[in-house]
């Protein structure tokens, strides 16, 4: 789970492969404005996502507490800024309820939404992790 | 035996990229003459100017701020972009030079951008 603006958000454990500081960025030329730019990672390229623009809520205000996870889903990876890491929690599927239609987050790209019983702790949106990656890629072919 | 490339790097608006080195006829002051237009985005004071010869075997010039210099570099330490970060044709890649990645570009390609 980590925060993102006014956003809490969860990722399925199997679709994160590391959570990081980040590295030097590298912005890209002619990108669209949710991908930040690309960081070298452990000897790999990956493009840097603000979730923030990506799901157009807002933008990302980097903080020294701001950490990147690496999401990946079969083939595509790329790194998230977060504002901050909440930590891992144990979610029942049981517990995941449809995303709404009219939430803040598009439907298409949330598994659901769960609430934990943890003071502070709200909604969390789960991100549907592959549709993200996916989503960007598609966006990026498109412009 | 590891097999290696010489790249020029350069800059532009703060951003460092590199080409192959083959590419480039040679470097030049700026002047007031067609280029290929911006494709890396907008140089802050534009002083030099890569040449470097189009398909169509014309020369093109391409407005930078600065060279940083000619690196022989591994050809393992170049990477292809990640697909949400490949847009175009511009860059086509990426060197590692430690944990900062150095976008890769081929002029001769940018000359039809």
């Amino acid at each position: 789970m980590f925060s993102l603006g006014d956003l809490q958000l969860g990722v399925p454990s199997q679709n994160v492969r590391e959570v990081t500081r980040m590295g030097p960025l590298t912005p890209l030329p002619r990108m669209s404005a949710a991908v930040l730019g690309v960081v070298g990672h452990r000897g790999e390229v990956l493009p840097v996502v603000d979730l923030l623009r990506f799901l157009g809520v807002g933008e990302l205000k980097p903080s020294p507490r701001a950490r990147i996870f690496i999401g990946v889903a079969g083939s595509l990876s790329a790194a998230f800024m977060a504002d901050s890491v909440i930590g891992l929690r144990k979610v029942f599927t049981a517990d995941i309820w449809p995303a709404p239609v009219t939430g803040h987050v598009p439907a298409e790209l949330l598994l659901g939404i769960v609430t934990t019983d943890r003071e502070g702790e709200g909604a969390i949106n789960l991100l549907n992790l592959v549709r993200v990656l996916q989503s960007a890629r598609q966006r990026a072919v498109a412009r | 035996m590891t097999s290696t490339v010489d790249i020029l790097v350069f800059e532009v608006a703060g951003v460092r990229f590199a080409a192959d080195a083959s590419q480039v006829v040679r470097i030049d002051r700026a002047v007031d003459e067609a280029s290929v237009g911006a494709p890396l985005g907008m140089p802050a004071v534009g002083l030099r100017a890569l040449v470097f010869r189009a398909g169509d075997g014309g020369l093109r010039r391409l407005d930078i701020d600065k060279v940083s210099g000619v690196k022989t570099v591994a050809i393992e330490s170049l990477r292809r972009l990640p697909p949400p970060a490949r847009v175009g044709h511009v860059p086509i890649g990426a060197w590692l030079d430690g944990d900062e990645a150095v976008l890769l570009v081929d002029l001769e390609r940018m000359a039809g951008t």
